[in-house]
C-alpha cells in the first residue's frame, strides 16, 4: 500500500512566525498530537508537538531524577512555560522525517516508530506540505483493504 | 634492555599522555591504542611476549568492577535520592543545614561508593531543591564536587587512585582508615566551612513560611523505586565494608571481597532485565582504560626509566624525607589538577615502589603512598576539569543554565585545594618525622 492511498489531505500547519502560545492553541483546538512547521512557501522545516514543547519545559535536572512523586507542587512547569510562551515557535521545533506519496505504508510506519512520532508530514518533490499521515490512518486503511479483498474473493 | 626499545616505549607513553591531556579523542581509545602499539613494539623487538598479562593489575579491576555493580544496584533502587530527600527533610528547609547535610552526605557516600555515580544522582536533586527554596545553587554544586573528591580520599575504595595505590602498594583497607580517614574528615569539615563562609550571604530563602509548608508534603519513601533491591544492595554493601575491615585479619584481599559482594548482589536480583541493566551500567570503558594504562606503564617500568625518575626525585629532594613527601604531595596535586589522575597514579606507583626499594627508610608509616594518594585525589579539586566528578557536575549544571567555568570555579576551588593541601602537608610532615 502506498502513502498516497492513505494520507490525510489536511494542510493544518504552524508557520515559523507564530509563537509557542499560538502553537499550543492550534494543537489543542484541532486535537492533534503534532503538526508540521512550514515556511512561507509551505515547505516543511520541522515539527511541533505536545511532546516537543513538553521536552523543552521539563528541566533537565527533573529528567535525571528517578522519580518526582516525592516532591510537592511548586509550579515548575508554569514557570518554565511562562519563559518561552511568547517566544517564536522555532524554540520548540524538532526535526521530522517526511514521506512522499509514492512511499509505502511500511516505510511510513517504520519511520514513525523509530522517531517516536504520531504524525508524519507528506511532501512533494520540493518538500512542500501535501498532508499528513498517522499510524491510525495507516492501520484503518489496511483493515479496509483486507476487508475489500475478502469481499472480492467471496464474489 | 635495547636502547631503541626504551626510546620507543617512552615515546609512545609521551604521545599517549599528550593525547590524554588535549582530550583529542576518548581517553579509553587513546590508552587502548597506546597499549596495543606498545605490545606491538615489544613483540617486534623480543618476539611473542606475554609479559603484558602480568602488567595488568587484575585486583584493581576486580575491586572496581565489584563496587560498580553494588553502586549500580543501589542507584537503580532509588537509594541515593532517598538519602538526599531525607537530608532535605531533616534540614527543615533551612538552606544552611541542607548545604552542610548534602556536603557530609556526599563526602560519606563517596568514601565508600563511586564519586561519579554519587554526584550524578545528587546534583539533579540539589538543583531541584534550590529551585524550591529559590536560592543560588552555586555553593551547593561546588560543594558536591569538593565533597565527593575529598570524601573519596578517605578510604581505599573511595577513589580510583586509592584503589590502585592500595592494591599496587599492598596497603590494606584498615591502613587507609588509620592514616587517611581522620585527615579526610578534617578536610571535609574545613572545606565545607570555607565554602559556606564565602557564600554565606546567598543562603537566604525569600519566603521561609512557604518552604516549611511545602516540606511538610515531602515523602522520601516515594523515592525508593525498588525496596527489595535497596534492601539487598544495602545489606551487601554493609557486609562488604565489614569484610574490608576484617580483610587484614582474615588474610583475604579487598578485591575478592568486592568481587564476592558484587556477584552476590547480582545473584539476589530477581528480574533478569535488571541484572542486564546493572551489568551494562558497569563502566567497562573505564575498566578498559585502566587495563590499557597498566600495560603501557608496565612496559615503561620494565625499561628502567621510572627507576631513573625515582633516583632523580631522591636527588632533587637532597635525600630529605620531608622534602620528598612535599614534592610528591604538591607535585601530584598540581599535575592532577590538570591531567586525569588515573594515568598519573598508574605511572607514579612504580616510581614510588622504586624509591622505596632504593631507600626503604624514606617510607616510614607508608608516608610516600599517603602523599601520592592525597596529592592525586585532592589535586582534582583544583580546577573544573581536575576530576571526573567536576566534569559531571559542571556538565549537568550547564544543561540547566548554570555556568561553572574555569574562572568562577577556580575562585573557590583553588583556595580550598590549597587549604586542604596545607592541612595535609602538616599532617604528612609529622608522619614523616615521627
Amino acid at each position: 500500500m502506498l502513502v498516497k492511498d492513505i494520507y490525510i489531505r489536511d494542510l493544518t500547519a504552524i508557520t515559523d512566525d507564530m509563537t509557542v502560545r499560538e502553537a499550543i492553541e492550534i494543537l489543542y483546538t484541532h486535537r492533534l498530537p503534532g503538526v508540521p512547521l512550514v515556511d512561507e512557501d509551505f515547505r516543511v522545516i520541522g515539527y511541533v508537538s505536545g511532546s516537543s514543547i513538553s521536552d523543552v519545559i521539563i528541566p533537565d535536572y527533573v529528567k535525571r531524577l528517578v522519580s518526582t512523586s516525592y516532591f510537592p507542587d511548586i509550579g515548575i512547569l508554569a514557570k518554565e512555560l511562562a519563559n518561552i510562551m511568547d517566544s517564536p515557535v522555532s524554540e520548540v521545533k524538532k526535526w521530522t522525517p517526511v514521506v512522499e506519496e509514492e512511499d509505502t505504508d511500511l516505510t511510513a510506519l517504520k519511520l514513525m516508530l523509530e522517531h517516536h512520532r504520531n504524525v508524519l508530514p507528506v511532501v512533494d518533490e520540493e518538500n512542500r506540505l501535501r498532508g499528513v499521515i498517522t499510524k491510525e490512518a495507516i492501520l484503518s486503511a489496511i483493515v479496509r483493504m483486507i476487508d475489500e479483498e475478502e469481499r472480492v474473493e467471496k464474489d | 634492555m635495547h636502547l631503541t626499545f626504551t626510546v620507543a616505549v617512552v615515546a609512545l607513553f609521551a604521545i599517549v599522555y599528550v593525547f590524554l591531556m588535549t582530550d583529542f579523542r576518548h581517553r579509553t581509545a587513546v590508552a587502548m591504542l597506546g597499549a596495543a602499539a606498545t605490545i606491538f613494539v615489544a613483540e617486534v623487538f623480543y618476539g611473542n611476549t606475554e609479559d603484558f598479562w602480568s602488567f595488568i593489575d587484575f585486583e584493581t579491576l576486580a575491586l572496581l568492577m565489584g563496587m560498580m555493580i553494588i553502586v549500580g544496584i543501589l542507584a537503580h533502587s532509588g537509594f541515593f535520592e532517598y538519602l538526599g530527600v531525607k537530608t532535605l527533610q531533616m534540614s527543615k528547609g533551612d538552606p544552611v543545614r541542607f548545604f552542610f547535610g548534602m556536603f557530609f552526605l556526599t563526602a560519606f557516600t563517596s568514601a565508600f561508593l563511586d564519586n561519579v555515580t554519587t554526584v550524578l544522582l545528587m546534583t539533579p536533586l540539589v538543583l531541584y531543591v534550590t529551585a524550591i527554596l529559590g536560592i543560588d545553587p552555586m555553593p551547593f554544586l561546588l560543594g558536591e564536587i569538593m565533597a565527593s573528591n575529598i570524601g573519596g580520599t578517605a578510604t581505599l575504595i573511595g577513589d580510583p587512585p586509592n584503589i590502585m595505590i592500595g592494591t599496587g602498594a599492598g596497603l590494606s583497607f584498615i591502613q587507609f582508615i588509620k592514616y587517611e580517614t581522620p585527615i579526610s574528615i578534617l578536610n571535609v569539615l574545613l572545606s565545607s566551612l570555607f565554602i559556606y563562609v564565602i557564600f554565606r550571604y546567598r543562603f537566604v530563602v525569600s519566603k521561609p513560611d512557604d518552604v516549611a509548608e511545602k516540606l511538610k508534603r515531602f515523602e522520601p519513601d516515594k523515592a525508593i523505586k525498588d525496596p527489595y533491591l535497596m534492601k539487598s544492595g544495602l545489606i551487601i554493601l554493609i557486609f562488604v565494608i565489614v569484610l574490608f575491615f576484617l580483610s587484614d585479619i582474615l588474610g583475604i584481599s579487598e578485591a575478592v571481597v568486592a568481587l564476592m559482594g558484587g556477584s552476590l548482589a547480582l545473584f539476589l536480583v530477581v528480574e533478569h532485565e535488571t541484572v542486564e541493566k546493572v551489568v551494562t551500567d558497569v563502566e567497562w570503558t573505564t575498566l578498559l582504560f585502566f587495563m590499557s594504562l597498566f600495560i603501557i606503564v608496565g612496559y615503561l617500568s620494565s625499561t628502567g626509566v621510572l627507576d631513573m625518575v625515582a633516583k632523580w626525585m631522591i636527588r632533587i629532594s637532597g635525600g630529605s624525607k620531608t622534602i620528598l613527601v612535599m614534592v610528591i604531595l604538591w607535585g601530584s596535586a598540581l599535575i592532577s589538577a590538570f591531567v586525569d589522575n588515573i594515568p598519573f597514579t598508574a605511572t607514579m606507583i612504580p616510581v614510588i615502589s622504586s624509591l622505596i626499594s632504593q631507600n626503604p627508610d624514606l617510607n616510614t608509616h607508608n608516608v610516600l603512598w599517603w602523599a601520592l594518594s592525597m596529592g592525586a585525589c585532592l589535586g582534582g579539586n583544583g580546577t573544573v576539569i581536575g576530576a571526573s566528578a567536576n566534569v559531571v557536575v559542571s556538565g549537568i549544571a550547564k544543561k540547566n543554565g548554570i555556568d561553572i567555568n574555569f574562572k568562577n570555579y577556580a575562585r573557590v576551588g583553588a583556595p580550598v585545594t590549597v587549604m586542604i593541601l596545607l592541612i595535609s602537608s602538616v599532617y604528612l610532615y609529622f608522619l614523616a618525622i615521627l
